[in-house]
Parts: C-alpha cells; structure tokens; sequence
C-alpha cells in the first residue's frame, strides 16, 4: 500500500504542476549536453546532414521500458524539429516493440510539421534483438548514412561504448544517456558531454516537448526531496532507537 | 480513433496497475492483469516478428540501392532466412540450432565485449587529455583503485588495499548508484504516470 | 421632311438625327457605335436643332463679338497657328423659332428701347446706327423684305456684293426676320448679325428674308473682290478662307472704303467714317436710340454696360468715367460707344445726346474710329478667316474667333493709339496681384498716379461693376470686349471682386487703396472689395506686419518676372554663413568600427574561399594506440591462457563458507529453478561464476535443474552451462536431470506469472537460483518471489551476477532478500576453491584475468599521465601564442 500511496501522490503532484507549467513555463538549469544536442539539431538541419537517434534496447514489457519511453518522446519533438531537413534521421533501436514505436513516434513528428509524406518507415530500423547485435548494426549506420550527431537515449549498457568510438572516428557528436549504471560508466569516459542519472527523463523538457515533461520533471525533484528527508527520517529515528 | 486508444492504453494500465496493488480486494482485476499481460506478451512476441521483417526491408533497399557496398547486408539476409526456415521445420530444441547459437552468436558476441574492455581502456586513456577536470582525475583513480582491488596478484590480494579500497569504493559507488537509481526509478515512475493519465502518449502519433 | 418616331419617347424626329431631340436616345440602331468602329462623319450643321436654347444663344453671341474683332486684328507680329478645335456648330443655322423663347431681360430692354426711336425715326436718320435700324426693321414689318428689295441705291456697292452668298446672308436674314414674328426681341437682331457673319460659307441656307438679305449680298459680292491675304487657321473656324474672304469683304468697306483700301492704311475721316456708316441706319429704318434705350428692367445697367463702348477709339466717354443715370432718355447714350468705335466726331462721343438723329451719329462714329485706327496691312473683311475687318487696319492673323492676347494687339502701334485707355490698361497690368505678391503693395501700388491705366482700368470697371452689367456686350471693333462678352456669357453674376468696390464695406487694407482712388483721374481704378477667397489668402495681420518690417531689407527686383515685387528671392549673398557647410564625403568610421568590418569581410571572403579538407591518415596515432593496446591485450592474456599459468593464489573469504553450508540445507534431488538471465556476451563470465554452483548442487544434492530463460537465446545457454560446467559429466540427462522451461517474456508480469501459475507449481522448487549480467532481473524475482507469499519468499534464492550486476544487487543480499550472491570471477574462483577447484573454470581464467587488470592499470595510468602532460602542454603552448 506504501507503494499504492507513493503513486497517488506523485499523480497528483504531477497534474497540479502540469496546471501550473501550462501557465507559465518553468526554468531550469543548464544542461550542456541538451544544449549541445540543440546546436546539433541545427548544425545538421543547416548542413543537410542526418541524425541518429537511438532509443536503446529497453523492453516496455520491464522497467527498462521508462527510459525507452523518455527516448520515444525527445524522437518525437526531433523528428518534429528536423522535418524539413534534407536528410531525414534515423532511428535505431534493439527492441522490436520499440522499433515499431519509434517509427510511429516519427510520422508523428513529420504530420505534426505538416510533412507527413516525407516520413519514410527504413528510417526507424531494428538493428538487433541482442545489446551486442544492437551495437553491431548500429555502427555502420554512424559510418555510413553522413551522420553529424548521434543521440542516444534510452536503455543502453556497455554496448554503447561501441557506438561512442564510432562517433569518435567519424567526429561527430555523441549526445547519449542510460539509466544503465554501466552505460553511465562508459558514456561519461567516451562521450563529449555525458548525462547521469535521471538527466535522461529531462530530455522532453530540455527540448520543449510541453508543459507535461516540465511538470514531470518538477515533480521528480519534489519526490526526490520527499524520499531524502523520509531516509533521513528514518535514519534519525533508527539511530534513536524509533523502529516501525 | 486518437480517443479511442487513448482511452484503451489508460484502461489497459489502470486495470494491470490496480491488479498489482488491489487484487486480494478484487479477484477479477487480478485475472484482468493477466489476460492482458499475456495479450502484452503476444503482441510483443508478433512485434518481434514485424521487427525482424523490417530489418530485412532495411538490408534488401540497401543491397537494392548499395549492390556494391552491401555484402554484409545480403549475408544477413540469406542467414535469416536460412535460420528461420531450418528452425521452422527442425524445431528450436534442434542440436544444429544449438550448435549455430553457440558456434556463432556466443563467440560474435564475446569477441564484442572484448573489444569493449579495449575500447574501455583506450577511452580512459584519452579521458585524460580530452576532460581534464576534477571529475574526471576522480574518475580515473577510482577506476585504478578499484581494479587494483580486485587484481589478482602473485601474493595474494593486497591486504589494507583490499579491504580500503573495496570498503571505501564499495559503500560510495554503491551509495552513489542507489541514488542514481532512486532518481531513474523516480524517472522511471513518472514517465509512466504520465502515459496512464493520457498526458504522454507515444503510440497515437501525438 | 421625313419623320422618325422615338422608340423611347415616342416623339417624332427629323429623319436625318441619329439621336432624339427630345430623349437623346438613338433612332437608328445603326447610328449606335460600338467599340472599334469608326464614326461616321456628320454634318454638323444637322445638329442646330438639337442645340438647347441657350447653347444657341452663347453661338450667336459669340459670332457676333467675333465679328467685331477685325478692327483690332494686327498682321505684322507672326504668330504660331495655333490648332485650335473645330468649331463643331459653325455650320448651324441661324436660330429657329424656339430660341426666340429665352431672351435675356437686358437684350430684351435694348430692344424695347430701340423700338421707340423706331417708330419716331426714319430710317434715314443717322440717329442710331443704320446697321444696327436696319435690322430692326423686319420687327416692324411682317414680311421681311428681300435684300434686292431693299434700296439698292442706298446700299453701297460692298454690301451689294455680299448679296452673292446666299447661305450665309440667308441665315442672317432667317434671324433678322424672326424678331418680327415673335415678342419683342430686337435687341437680339443686331447680335444676331454678328452671330451671322462668320457663318456665311458653310451654313446651309436659310429662309431669306428678302429685305434683310439684300446688303448681306452685297457684302458677299464686295469681298469676293477684295485681295485676299492669307490669315493664320481659325481656332476651329467654321469659315473656309475662300468663302471667309467673300464673305467679310463687306467689312472692309464699311465707312465706304472700297476693298483694296484694306491693304493700306485707311486715312481716317469723320465725314466718310459716316458716309460708311450711313448704311447702317438705313437698313431696316432703325434709329439709334433703338440700340441706346436699354430695356426698362435692366435700363440702368444696360446703359452702363454699353457705355464702356463709347470710350473704343480712345476718346473720352463720359458714360465710363460717370455712372451712368438710370433714365430711359439715356438710351442714346448707350448706342454712343458705336460712334465712338468709328472714331466720330462730337455727336458721336457726347453720350447725353438725346436726339436720335445726333445719337445716330454718334453711334457710327464708333465705326469711324475702328477705321482711323488702324494702319495695319489690310485684309478684306473677312477674307481668309472669316475675321471682321472693321476697315481699321486690323491684321489678318486675328481672328475673330481667336480670343487673340491683346497685348499682342496693342503691338501695334496703330491699334494702340484706338485702343481705349482702359483697354491698354487690362493688358498691361493684370487686375488682380500676381499670387506672390500678398503684400497690400499692390494697392498701394495702384494709388500711384503713374499708374493710370490700370487705374483707369478699375475705374472703367468699377463703373461697370456697380451696375448689374448684362451678360453680352456686343462690339464690332473690340476684340478683347468679344473676348469680354464670351466670357461675361458665363458670368451673369458680377464676381464679388468685381462689384464689391460699389456695395462698399471693403477691408481696411483696402480702404487706403479705395479712398486714394477718386484722387486719381477718372479713369484710376478704385479700390474694390476683396472676395472672400482673397481675402484668405491674405496673411494675417501679424505676418503682415514682419514682413512689412523687413520689407525695407528685401530686395525688389527690377527685371525678369518678378520685377516690382519684394521679398521672393532672399537677400543671402552667395557664400554667406547662412549656407549649409559642406560635409566630408567620406564615412568617418572609429578603429574599433574598421576593425569589426575587416573582421566581417574576412567572414565573408571566407565563405566562398574552398577549406581544404584535413585528410585523415591512414596511420594515426590514435588508431596506432588501439592497436598497440588490444596487440597487448591479446598477447599477454592469450600467452597467459596458453602457458596454464596457474601462479596467482586464491585465497577463500567466510562468505563462501556460508554459501556452502547453505547449499546443504537443499534437499537432495530438489528440484531448483535455474533462470538464465543472461546475454550471449557474457556467456563465458557466468559460465564460469555459476559453474562451482551448479556443481555443487549436482554432485552433492543431485538437484534436477529447471532451466527458465528471460531471453530468446535462454535455451541454448542453458545447454551450453550444462556442458562447460561440468553438470553434463556427471551424469546429467536432459530431461531426466535438468528440464527446459523454455522462454519467459514480459519480464516482471511474466515472473509473476509464472510464478502465480498453479500449473507451474512454483512451490515445488525447493531453491532459486538466478543467474543474470544485469541488476533488473535480479530486483524483479526478488520483488516478485516476495510478494509471491511468504511460502516462495523463503525459500533460497541464490544470485549468480555478473561483475557489473553485482553491485548493484549487493543490498538486496544485505537486506536478506536474497540468500548469497556470487558475483563476478573473483567471487566465482574464491567459491570455486572451496568447491574443490571445480569445475576449474575460473582458475583457469585467473591468471589471465590478473594479467589483464594489470595490463589495463598499467595502461590506464601511463595514458592518463601523458595525457595530462601534452594536455598541459599544450595549454602552456597556447598561453605562450597569446602572449
């Protein structure tokens, strides 16, 4: 029931802030991985160059699912953003569901732009079923489709350190973030700016995907600071000697 | 139609929600919970299927379009449609089956992760001349530090470094992670809260 | 005559209009044009009787001052032919019957008064000018006479040549003898006649009126042959030359100078200025005062509107200077300006004259003068032009019609000496200031005795303007009064300034002007009210006053244009400091500004210019690097592993000890679920961390292994533990020792399901064991065997990770939910030494396993600190460059 509770209370929190962002915007910090991802967005719509976005390899099926999710909506605002570019970027994932998703997520963004019959269902591909399979197919895709960024966001593990050297030698950027630990790892020694922790949940937020990623992202500092004086709490209590 | 699978994907997440937390109180959801898990499952399972079906439009337009550049493309082709034909009719529990997963994924895939410890190492190698922050010389040393930990040695583990490192690294890593994965798990809460209220919906083109 | 009936009015119609009189509508559906076609030419002279009435009137006026132009016409200046339109009604007939129903009320008075002397007068007399008695005889007469019924005796021989033209003398005719018939409209005959004159050749020919005819014959007859002299074109003269030249001949000879006499200069003389007249006033009978008595409404202002005439030929008319008295017996006085014209003696110019006789002879002196006046080449009365020469030496190239500068006539020094003081006047001096000149100046201006002629101008006028002056104001001499009377046709109401100088109330600024005005001669013009539109273009007061303070600074120009006035151009000498100063052309710009330019031109420049690509090398060095490390890699460890080196100890830890003993709290051939968890990849480090487990349990607990996958490739890693493991050597049958479960999707749901499925019969599973390479699985079979119930939440779960999931999974173990956990090949050759060294997996990775963290150590330090070291460098490198 405390998990019950947990979640009626951070819906809650969440429509009120969602109220509250949609009348006035809400500021962050900065952030210079999404800042950089912006003048990549750019770069490569200007350049006529593509970009490879990546949702990872998370099953929806399993809690890895949420960051597969976070990645499904920064695709969507992208795909929205880089419409009318001359190449159209390409979505790869590891996830079969996620694979048919991502596409969806992409038409999505061409009708929203008004560019509906420009969307091409070959640039949301699987790449493979296994992390490994994933990272092997998804590297020729930096090699050889003119890549100018790469975003990678979703459920990566060390796999990713594959597609950060690839980036690396075509030198081109490498936005990329995991709720893997292990990808955390690996991404913060070989990516340009690495994003840790939840900063993967704030992309839609960062990328102005609406006041809902905002309210979302309120509200994860609010839990965040309700858990820490609950385990402070309870610290304190345990050390006194106040079990429940 | 929008609406309409909205109101289905609310629905379908509420009632396995509900099923987690209130099944002792209603039997029905609890049963609701696993007709549509098990409806989940299938349609994951034919998603794969579909998956599968567009990485080979994907390799067919490049040989298509690359004839000279695709060699690795038309391989992969013949070898699906290879390996699924002979599993179709041999079976999965075949020995060939076997033999072609562990004579050729396993090894492909291990001769990868060795190649990640290399590309491990050579990434902090250049950690150093490429971020050379506070955080990044923390980086690198814990990383020695650990790895030393945990060296074999031919005298044994290091006594005070043993147990040093391993308390020490051990209880801040792992504290550190527990708060990563409080704010993934976090993350992870919200993201989903938002596509059972409808606010967030990646699968009706929004 | 043919009718057409209106298809729109339903009048009838002359058969030969295209368009209704009555509805303008068109008769003749071909008569419409269309866009594209050409029209087709008409006679205008079928359009009379469409004209309205008054249109007709303005005609017949503007004929008549025509006519009277010849006298002033001068030949010598050249002048550009100006093309002038056609008059388009110069073919029409005379005016019918319905003209005679709107008469203005002066021309009406003027015949009114010349009825009375007509009927006292013989047409003998020499009272009012026989030309003028002459055509109003017919009035009196039923039938108009005939021209050769009139006294041809009596009738030069000029006149007698007009009788040859019988259109035009017909049309006269037709016009002379409506009067008759119709209310009294003598007054309108004698404008008739000059209305008639330049219609001659092209009118059609009218009903002649025998009597009135018979000296237009005449003249037709005279001028044919006179000598023509080529005219400058008619402003849309209706007068073809040749047929002009036959029919103004007769104008030459009037005062009795034969035809070639125009071509030199006439002597003047009273006695044949008279003798020349003398016709007019046997024609038809009518006495002068006929033309001096103006009609009783308008008695008064008829008198002074004709006065004005007295004064052509430059003498001095008492009817101009003086208003003139309203009495009927003054209608001689208003026929005076015809003598006057002629330049005739006393009795012509006396305008108080009342006999009829001496005002008869008055009124021809007018005709007198116009011939004395002139001396310029002469020109057959209406030779080429149709142009009325007067006999006055009038040049050719005037027309009639021509609305002619006067200033150009006054060129002439002979026409300057007839032209009347108040005449020169108007030509020399605009009446009203020049727009730039808004200063009072210019009525100061008029207070100066020098300037008479203006001044006689306005005083002439002003005795005009009092009055209300009728609107036509016929002359036979005067081109500028033609030119007067076709434009005083449009203005029935004397304009304000005009007049306003007799209603009084004028502005103060004027006043000064006004009251200086008597003090001059009489013939100064007089200040007048300003109009109201005048007056707002006047500057104010205050205006008026800085400028008439710095009047005495302006400077005021003496020729050109603006000579008199003061004030236009400033009186800024050239290069005075008021100028503005000269600027540099070139931009002044700052350093910081020029650099920023140069800086954007090399942006610019920049963008066009090619940037040669930096070619890769094929060796780098830091693919030289990744070489050498995986080199190294690959020789140490598989030198390492090919040697069996077994030099590195293992040395046990209690946490292994307690793994043991739990292991032989399972019941023998329990089964124990077996989850593999695991990606290909990481196949060889799990195979050998699981392999002291699952050896244990085979060999001491015989425990039948389930083996469940989470991923697709489950089956065949489970085969493949079976085998590297050790399992399959002692003994164990698949699906007698160890089962396969097969594939478990869904992740958690699908744990739990499973785990709930009564057919699975979960609780028979004495033990789980979870091998995984990522912490999610081992969280998600801990949550779900926990809420499992506390029956499947106690039984063991023992966790075999990876080195990176074993962290991970570590609190989990802490908080009991897990029993032991052996995570990575350190764990697993610790375990595997308590194990008895079996299966001896991880034993044989540890040497090579050491070798590589070292390896890695070694080349993780040594990197990092040459990286530090050329990272420093090159900062010191690039602080050196700034510096």
């Amino acid at each position: 029931m405390t998990a019950l509770g947990v979640l009626l209370l951070a819906a809650v929190i969440l429509l009120v802030f969602v109220v509250l962002r949609r009348r006035s915007p809400a500021v962050f910090r900065r952030i210079e991985a999404y800042e950089r991802l912006r003048k990549a967005i750019g770069l490569a719509v200007e350049g006529g160059t593509r970009l490879h976005v990546s949702v990872g390899r998370g099953d929806l099926l399993t809690g890895r699912g949420g960051s597969a999710l976070a990645g499904l909506a920064m695709l969507r605002r992208l795909s929205e953003q880089t419409s009318f570019s001359d190449q159209p970027p390409i979505v790869t994932s590891g996830d079969a569901s996620l694979a048919i998703l991502s596409q969806d997520a992409l038409q999505a963004g061409y009708r929203a732009a008004g560019a509906e019959e420009q969307y091409r269902f070959t640039t949301g591909r699987l790449t493979g079923l296994t992390p490994f399979a994933f990272a092997a197919g998804t590297v020729p895709i930096i090699h050889d489709e003119k890549i100018s960024a790469n975003v990678v966001i979703g459920d990566l593990g060390p796999e990713s350190a594959l597609l950060a050297e690839a980036a690396r030698l075509e030198n081109v950027d490498l936005i990329a973030a995991s709720d893997n630990l292990s990808a955390q790892a690996v991404l913060y020694a070989s990516s340009q700016e690495p994003l840790i922790g939840e900063e993967l949940f704030s992309a839609g937020a960062y990328l102005g995907a609406g006041a809902s990623h905002d309210a979302s992202l309120q509200t994860q500092d609010l839990l965040r600071w309700l858990i820490i004086l609950a385990m402070l709490g309870g610290a304190v209590l345990k050390v006194l000697g106040i079990g429940f | 139609m929008r609406i309409l699978v909205t109101v289905l994907a609310i629905a379908s997440g509420v009632t396995v929600l509900a099923g987690y937390f209130l099944a002792g109180a209603v039997p029905v959801l609890d049963q609701a919970r696993f007709i549509l898990t098990d409806w989940a499952v299938i349609l994951a399972g034919m998603a794969a299927l579909i998956g599968v079906a567009n990485l080979v439009f994907v390799h067919i337009e490049k040989v298509r379009s690359q004839p000279g550049t695709s060699l690795y493309s038309a391989v992969l082709i013949i070898a699906l449609f290879g390996t699924t034909l002979y599993g179709v009719i041999a079976g999965p529990e075949d020995s060939f089956l076997n033999f072609a997963v562990t004579a050729i994924v396993i090894p492909v895939e291990a001769s990868l992760l060795a190649l990640l410890a290399v590309t491990l190492v050579y990434a902090c190698i250049r950690l150093a001349r490429r971020r050379a922050d506070v955080m990044s010389v923390i980086f690198l040393v814990t990383i020695v530090l650990f790895l030393l930990a945990v060296m074999p040695t031919p005298i044994g583990p290091i006594p005070v470094l043993d147990r040093l490192i391993l308390g020490m690294t051990g209880v801040v890593s792992g504290a550190g992670a527990r708060g990563l994965l409080i704010g993934v798990a976090l993350g992870t809460l919200l993201t989903g809260l938002r596509v059972l209220l409808g606010i967030d919906r990646p699968y009706g083109g929004n | 005559m043919a009718e057409i009936r209106c298809s729109a009015c339903g009048k009838n119609n002359p058969d030969f209009l295209d368009s209704c009189q009555f509805c303008q509508s068109p008769l003749i559906p071909e008569s419409k044009l269309f866009i594209g076609e050409e029209p087709t030419k008409k006679d205008t002279g079928e359009l009379e009787e469409i004209l309205p009435d008054w249109l007709k009137d303005v005609r017949q006026q503007g004929k008549n001052a025509e006519a009277g132009d010849d006298s002033f016409r001068v030949q010598t200046q050249p002048r550009v032919p100006k093309d002038e339109p056609p008059d388009l009604l110069a073919g029409l007939l005379s005016q019918s019957e319905t003209d005679e129903e709107e008469i203005p009320d002066w021309l009406a008075g003027i015949a009114a008064s010349s009825e009375k002397p007509s009927l006292s007068k013989p047409s003998s007399d020499e009272g009012p000018p026989a030309f003028f008695a002459g055509l109003d005889q017919p009035e009196k007469q039923t039938v108009a006479p005939t021209p050769s019924e009139s006294k041809p005796d009596e009738i030069p021989d000029w006149m007698r040549a007009e009788e040859k033209t019988s259109k035009q003398h017909d049309d006269l005719s037709a016009r002379l003898s409506q009067p008759s018939s119709a209310e009294p409209v003598e007054e309108t005959d004698w404008a008739k006649t000059f209305a008639s004159f330049d219609s001659f050749a092209e009118e059609p020919a009218v009903q002649k009126e025998p009597e009135d005819l018979s000296w237009l014959r005449e003249l037709e007859a005279s001028s044919k042959e006179m000598s023509e002299t080529p005219m400058p074109q008619a402003r849309g003269s209706e007068f073809t030359p040749a047929a002009s030249n036959e029919d103004l001949s007769w104008l030459n000879e009037l005062g009795g100078i034969s035809a070639p006499a125009f071509e030199e200069p006439a002597p003047p003389s009273s006695s044949s200025a008279e003798e020349d007249l003398s016709w007019l006033n046997e024609l038809g009978g009518i006495s002068a005062p006929a033309f001096e008595e103006p009609a009783p409404p308008s008695s008064s202002s008829a008198e002074e509107d004709l006065s004005w005439l007295n004064e052509l030929g430059g003498k001095s008319a008492p009817a101009f200077e003086e208003p003139a008295p309203p009495s009927s017996s003054s209608a001689e006085e208003d026929l005076s300006w015809l003598t006057n014209l002629g330049g005739a003696t006393a009795p012509a110019s006396e305008p108080q004259a009342p006999s009829q006789s001496s005002s008869s002879n008055a009124e021809l002196d007018w005709l007198s003068d116009l011939q004395e006046a002139t001396n310029l080449p002469s020109a057959p009365a209406f030779a080429d032009t149709g142009e009325l020469n007067s006999g006055l030496g009038i040049p050719p190239s005037s027309k009639p019609f021509q609305t002619a500068p006067l200033n150009e006539l006054l060129g002439d020094e002979s026409i300057k000496d007839v032209t009347p003081d108040w005449l020169k006047n108007a030509l020399e001096e605009s009446s009203m200031p020049a727009p730039g000149s808004v200063s009072m100046d210019w009525f100061s201006e008029r207070e100066k005795p020098g300037e008479t002629k203006a001044e006689d101008l306005f005083a002439s006028s002003q005795g005009e303007a009092v009055s209300s002056q009728p609107a036509f104001d016929f002359s036979l001499g005067d081109s500028s009064a033609a030119v007067q009377d076709l434009d005083a046709l449009f203005n029935v109401e004397m304009p304000d300034w005009l007049a306003g100088g007799q209603e009084g109330g004028a502005p103060p600024s004027q006043q000064e002007a006004k009251d200086s005005a008597p003090a001059f001669a009489e013939n100064a013009l007089s200040p007048v009210e300003l109009p109201s539109w005048v007056q707002a273009m006047r500057p104010v007061d205050s205006a008026l006053e800085e400028t008439a303070a710095s009047v005495t600074d302006q400077i005021t120009e003496t020729q050109g244009p603006l000579a008199g006035f003061r004030g236009i151009i400033p009186a800024f000498p050239i290069g005075s400091s008021l100028r503005p100063k000269a600027l540099s052309l070139k931009l002044q710009v700052t350093g910081e500004q020029q650099t920023g330019a140069s800086l954007l031109e090399q942006i610019i420049a920049s963008e066009t210019t090619v940037q040669p690509q930096k070619e890769q090398a094929a060796v780098s060095s830091q693919r030289v690097l990744r070489w050498v490390l995986s080199g190294l890699f690959l020789m140490v460890l598989g030198a390492v592993i090919g040697l069996g080196s077994k030099t590195m100890p293992i040395y046990a830890s209690a946490t292994h000890s307690e793994l043991s003993s739990l292991i032989a709290t399972i019941p023998e051939n329990a089964p124990v679920l077996v989850v593999v968890d695991y990606e290909p990849s990481f196949a060889g480090e799990l195979e050998a961390t699981a392999g002291p487990l699952l050896d244990q349990l085979a060999l001491s607990r015989r425990a039948a292994f389930s083996f469940i996958s989470m991923s697709p490739t489950g089956s065949a890693l489970a085969d493949r533990l079976i085998l590297n493991t050790g399992v399959g050597g002692l003994g164990y049958q698949p699906n007698l020792n160890y089962f396969h479960l097969g594939f478990l999707p869904g992740g958690s749901s699908g744990v739990l399901a499973f785990i709930e499925n009564p057919e699975n019969d979960f609780t028979r599973f004495e033990g789980v064991i979870l091998i995984t390479d990522h912490a999610e699985s081992g969280r998600v079979w801990v949550e779900q065997l926990q809420a499992a119930g506390p029956e499947i939440a106690a039984k063991p779960l023992l966790l075999v990770a990876s080195a990176q999931a074993g962290p991970l999974l570590q609190p989990y173990v802490s908080a009991g939910q897990a029993d032991v956990m052996i995570h990575g090949l350190y764990d697993a050759a610790k375990y595997e030494f308590v194990n008895n060294s079996r299966p001896g997996t991880a034993r044989a990775y540890w040497d090579a396993f050491g070798s590589g963290i070292l390896l890695a150590v070694f080349a993780i330090l040594s990197g990092g600190v040459w990286g530090v070291l050329m990272r420093m460098r090159e900062q010191r490198r690039a602080e050196l460059e700034q510096e």
